[in-house]
């Protein structure tokens, strides 16, 4: 006898007045002190709410959060090697649908969530999260991107942007700019390469109602669904961890950082700024950008202006394409 | 240039554990320490720290062992007979562990502002010396970091080490990437040296403080099959007060309008929140801050339109004052 596995269905929210009141990522973890992460990861738990599975692959988000035999998670979780996110979701997901189709278990599929840092999703954790997603597993793979591999120490990831001083980039007189590789783009390699992909999303801590829905929204879509989160890091980041809301503001105000989504083939975006403002407002709140020159400020700028023009998001670039070379 | 220093013991090493949490300079502390003993006063020195996750606000101990030239050595164990102790962050006396293994005539040095001795003191040695440098107030006014007042307390306390080739080391160490770090380090280095003070009376055991070995009940004898941990711990139960380096955010109910922003961008869930009175405006009210929880941050009051939470200086007895606890039927 076959049962049809049935999904639950998350109302979005209109207001932070609307925002659930339940906590599913209690207090005590050992973050830093203004984790931007940590404040993604309670505003997902909280948009996900009970019926929730949270893998974590190896990162700041397991690390800092779990002890042994002690979470912070009032859901079911469950730790994954940084390399294979997606294949122990895969596995979860495969499970729970065998056994509510054979009528072993009753209810709905939970929510089955990959909670993976940038490194864990397009660097060694890539191979799992694109087999995953090409199978066509209903799973929402998060991405929360602190543009670094984070907990051991600030190391540079493809996402680090060009010009950003870590462990691995250290600007010196050899290499005066630090990283001088152009980071991946998470979203555009699942959009381009996975069709059975329906969903995916950007979101920042910066607009927290928008990144519950968002969440919520990946979870109602069947199949697999990315949403890649900005998370401000400020010891990785070098600024004061009050300011964590004001960098990630800034990140899309300058368009280092695009908030859209799509679904189907078609983008819809938010927040784009009328007018955007120079990356170098972005770039000055960061001693990780200290040592850059005028002219790796210009190629940066040029840099954010091509990528901005390729979203097709309209819009009047604030200076003009210098020579780079 | 190197001078015969003699250690105080000739039988064994001289050894020094720094307790600390990430933040506040340990690890650099033990280096500096160790390296000019080895590169300016002709001795043999070893130094590594021990923490878990590498994380600001989380424990953090440094080893420092210092021997004779011509005794090499050949252990990296941690410290845990200590001739000496010292304390970055007073909340870490609360846990025994933090004073274990300390020797009978040994010395404690604790960064703590002046005033009533803590209780837990008494558990020292009766012939203990114990010094107290109010190594975070003389940092922040000379924009250094307690790291080097307590270097020089410790300095001042062990005249065997000479001060002036330490603060040369310290010196050294941040001369390269932050020079401008280097005359402000110097000031609060000697100013640790000087405004220590000796606490008369304090300890009341008698010989060395026993050794703390940490025994884990479950393990592979215990636990169960395939690693699953059927119940699982929770973190709440943990008591994050001791990350916080100096301030806290104070409520002051009057101005708040409730709208919510400071929950939205606090990582740890610190705020707390309550159904609003009846006939109120409001369906939800905050009522307080959960202060064992808070790491001081500050982004709720950047984030407060009100100005209901302000950034205050955290002076001792502040935080449990005006704490509203999370969960008043599981935790105090």
């Amino acid at each position: 006898m076959t049962v049809a596995v049935r999904t639950q269905t998350l109302p979005p929210i209109k207001l932070i007045r609307n925002v659930p009141k339940e906590e599913y990522y209690v207090p005590g973890h050992r973050t830093c002190a203004g984790c931007g992460p940590a404040l993604q990861y309670k505003l997902v738990a909280k948009a996900a709410g009970p019926n929730t599975i949270f893998i974590g692959p190896t990162g700041c988000m397991y690390v800092a959060n779990a002890s042994y035999l002690c979470t912070p998670y009032t859901v079911p979780w469950m730790h994954a090697q940084i390399t294979n996110g997606g294949a122990i979701a895969s596995g979860i997901e495969a499970a729970y649908k065998v056994l509510l189709r054979k009528g072993k278990r009753e209810g709905e599929l939970p929510n089955i969530i990959v909670m993976a840092g940038d490194g864990g999703t397009v660097d060694i954790g890539l191979q799992a999260m694109s087999a995953m997603m090409y199978r066509g597993h209903d799973v929402l793979f998060i991405c929360y991107d602190n543009e670094a591999y984070a907990n051991t120490g600030i190391q540079s990831s493809p996402t680090t942007p060009y010009g950003a001083n870590t462990t691995f980039t250290p600007p010196g007189s050899a290499i005066p700019e630090g990283k001088t590789l152009y980071p991946k783009d998470p979203p555009q390699l699942v959009i381009g390469g996975h069709p059975a992909v329906k969903y995916v999303a950007t979101a920042s801590v910066a607009y927290p109602v928008d990144l519950i829905n968002k969440v919520r929204k990946a979870l109602n879509v069947q199949g697999p669904t990315f949403v890649h989160i900005h998370a401000p890091c400020p010891k990785g980041w070098k600024f004061d961890e009050a300011k964590t809301i004001e960098v990630a503001r800034l990140a899309i105000d300058t368009g280092m950082w695009n908030c859209y989504e799509w679904e189907n083939g078609e983008y819809r975006y938010q927040f784009k700024p009328k007018k955007y403002k120079p990356v170098r407002e972005y770039l000055k709140l960061q001693a990780r950008f200290a040592h850059l020159s005028d002219v790796h400020i210009a190629k940066l700028q040029a840099f954010v202006d091509a990528k901005v023009k390729a979203r097709g998001i309209p819009v009047e670039t604030p200076v003009p394409t210098p020579q780079a070379h | 240039m190197s001078q015969t220093i003699s250690l105080p013991h000739t039988d064994r090493f001289f050894e020094i554990r720094l307790e600390s949490i990430g933040g506040l300079g340990a690890h650099a502390a033990g280096q500096v320490l160790a390296s000019a003993a080895v590169l300016k006063m002709g001795l043999n020195g070893a130094h590594f720290s021990s923490y878990g996750s590498e994380k600001k606000g989380s424990p953090v101990r440094s080893f420092v062992r210092l021997g004779p030239a011509e005794r090499p050595i050949r252990t990296s164990a941690p410290v845990a007979t200590p001739d000496a102790i010292v304390v970055f962050h007073a909340a870490l006396l609360s846990n025994p562990a933090t004073l274990a293994g300390l020797r009978n005539d040994g010395t404690l040095i604790y960064n703590a502002p002046r005033g009533r001795v803590r209780e837990e003191l008494a558990a020292l040695p009766r012939a203990a010396r114990v010094i107290r440098v109010d190594a975070l107030g003389i940092a922040v006014k000379e924009q250094s970091r307690p790291n080097a007042v307590l270097l020089g307390a410790l300095c001042g306390a062990f005249p065997f080490l000479d001060a002036g080739q330490v603060l040369e080391a310290l010196s050294e160490e941040f001369s390269g990437r932050h020079p401008e770090a280097v005359a402000a380090n110097e000031c609060a280095f000697r100013r640790g040296g000087a405004e220590c003070e000796t606490l008369a009376g304090v300890g009341r055991a008698e010989g060395d403080l026993p050794i703390a070995r940490a025994e884990p009940e479950w393990g592979y004898a215990t636990q169960p099959v395939g690693g699953i941990v059927l119940e699982p711990g929770n973190m709440v139960w943990n008591d994050l007060s001791i990350s916080r380096t100096g301030s806290l955010p104070v409520f002051n109910r009057e101005r708040c309008i409730h709208c919510g922003l400071c929950d939205l961008v606090c990582p740890d869930y610190c705020l707390v929140w309550d159904d609003g009175e009846k006939g109120s405006r409001f369906e939800r009210e905050l009522i307080g801050v959960d202060y064992r929880y808070c790491k001081g941050c500050m982004r709720c009051v950047e984030s407060c339109p009100a100005s209901a939470l302000t950034k205050k200086t955290e002076t001792p007895g502040l935080a449990n004052r005006l704490r509203v606890p999370l969960f008043p039927d599981l935790i105090e």
